[in-house]
């Protein structure tokens, strides 16, 4: 029984060190939700009350995504022999109008947030109507696929980056001239490894 | 009277005399056969010994047994990252230590507590170590210069598990050193990420932080300790 004990010992010695990933140093950080607002910055002219069945784009606007701590700015990289790993995912998208814009997004039918550089685009989220539930003045996009945010960021200086989206969707579209907020729920994580 | 019989037998027979003990209780088997106990009360110091002393030395080799040594203690160590800490020890058995206590590592104060084993003991005793704790929230923005990133680190608890090989040097009686080699697994928790994203971006730009939940943060590095362990009863 004290040989099998102390074999079991050995044994779990040697998992610990395995468990080790190869990593000697390792850290982790994963920031679950954090939700960035930002304006469209436009006004969208209203339209007339006849419903597209063709996605019709609507308007294509630059967000900032501020500096966010413990996270890098590409998926990897490595900095004086860490190797560095950063993703960075949506969670939800939504757009809410603000209150003076005399307009809401009940007659839309779907809607599609794109993310784009100059030579790439990908659906982002996508929202699709529920007539049981309208969303009013607040349309809630869930994430499409599984998006690496990061490969579309552009550098903006000061540690902050630039995203491109675009939005379009089918339906009718607002009668009046409105605007929103857009708000990104993102999933944010970092590692970094050594060796 | 039967005991008087045998108690008379016996006394005729020399201990250690096997062929007289044994023409005896012949002899006595033939007229009364309860004397057949006589041989085994005469003998009956050596006989009850015999089987107290073999069941005494297996419970002295057996792992499970209770430790007969000192199993009470006090421990100090030091170390990074756990920082520095005082334990009571306990050794309920021969192959396991216990010890329980405080830990104090600049940031705040916590609770640790551990298990050693130790296979073997030589002059110089091998031990493999696991040791968890928890550090109450502390202030460990002094240790970054950067603004968002001392906003963060205002508040941290701090938990942690690290398992580690060492080496004891000493009595294992009396006092020992030592010293442990591993891996240490710290969980924290960054807070008040809003505010420190929007200490990090004073550019001014369009972006705000609308909400943000508690960063949670694992880091695995290596641990160094050494200590002094007095057994005290």
């Amino acid at each position: 029984m004290e040989n099998s004990l102390k074999t079991a010992l050995v044994v779990l010695a040697g998992a610990i060190v395995a468990a080790c990933g190869g990593k000697l140093l390792y850290g982790e950080a994963n920031e679950p939700s954090i939700v960035f607002s930002q304006p469209i910055g436009t006004t969208i002219p209203g339209a007339p009350q006849v419903p597209v069945t063709i996605p019709q784009g609507i308007v294509t606007f630059t967000f900032q995504v501020p500096n966010v701590p413990f996270t890098a700015g590409s998926t990897t990289t490595n900095q004086s022999g860490f190797d560095i790993t950063s993703s960075m995912k949506l969670n939800l998208a939504t757009l809410t109008m603000s209150a003076s814009s005399n307009a809401d997004f009940n007659g839309l039918d779907s809607v599609t947030l794109t993310i784009q550089t100059s030579t790439n685009s990908q659906t982002l989220a996508t929202y699709t109507k529920d007539p049981s539930r309208l969303p009013g003045k607040t349309l809630v996009l869930q994430p499409a696929s599984d998006v690496e945010m990061l490969t579309y960021l552009a550098d903006a200086g000061n540690g902050t980056k630039t995203m491109t989206l675009s939005v379009s969707a089918t339906g009718t579209l607002p009668a009046n001239n409105w605007t929103a907020d857009t708000d990104l729920d993102l999933h944010i994580k970092g590692t970094a490894g050594w060796p | 009277m039967l005991l008087v019989i045998a108690a008379l037998l016996a006394a005729a027979a020399p201990a250690g005399d096997e062929p007289a003990k044994s023409q005896v209780v012949a002899d006595a088997t033939q007229s009364l056969t309860a004397v057949r106990v006589s041989p085994g009360e005469a003998d009956a110091p050596a006989a009850a010994q015999a089987p107290v002393l073999a069941a005494e030395s297996s419970v002295h080799s057996s792992w499970y047994s209770l430790y007969e040594g000192r199993r009470f203690g006090l421990l100090m160590d030091a170390g990074v990252p756990t920082g520095a800490g005082l334990a009571a020890m306990f050794r309920p058995w021969r192959l396991l230590r216990l010890e329980g206590g405080l830990n104090y590592d600049y940031v705040s104060f916590g609770l640790r507590g551990g298990l050693t084993f130790i296979p073997v003991e030589w002059a110089v005793t091998p031990t493999v170590h696991v040791e968890g704790g928890h550090f109450f929230e502390g202030n460990a923005s002094s240790f970054t210069s950067d603004a968002s990133a001392k906003i963060l680190l205002g508040h941290v608890p701090e938990d942690y598990l690290s398992a580690s090989l060492g080496l004891e040097f000493g009595a294992q009686q009396r006092f020992v050193f030592f010293l442990r080699l591993g891996l240490s697994w710290i969980w924290s928790e960054g807070r008040n990420v809003a505010q420190a994203v929007t200490a990090a971006n004073t550019s001014g730009g369009p972006t705000t932080v609308k909400s943000a939940q508690n960063i949670p943060l694992l880091l695995q590095v290596p641990t160094v300790t050494v200590g002094a362990l007095l057994y005290l009863f």
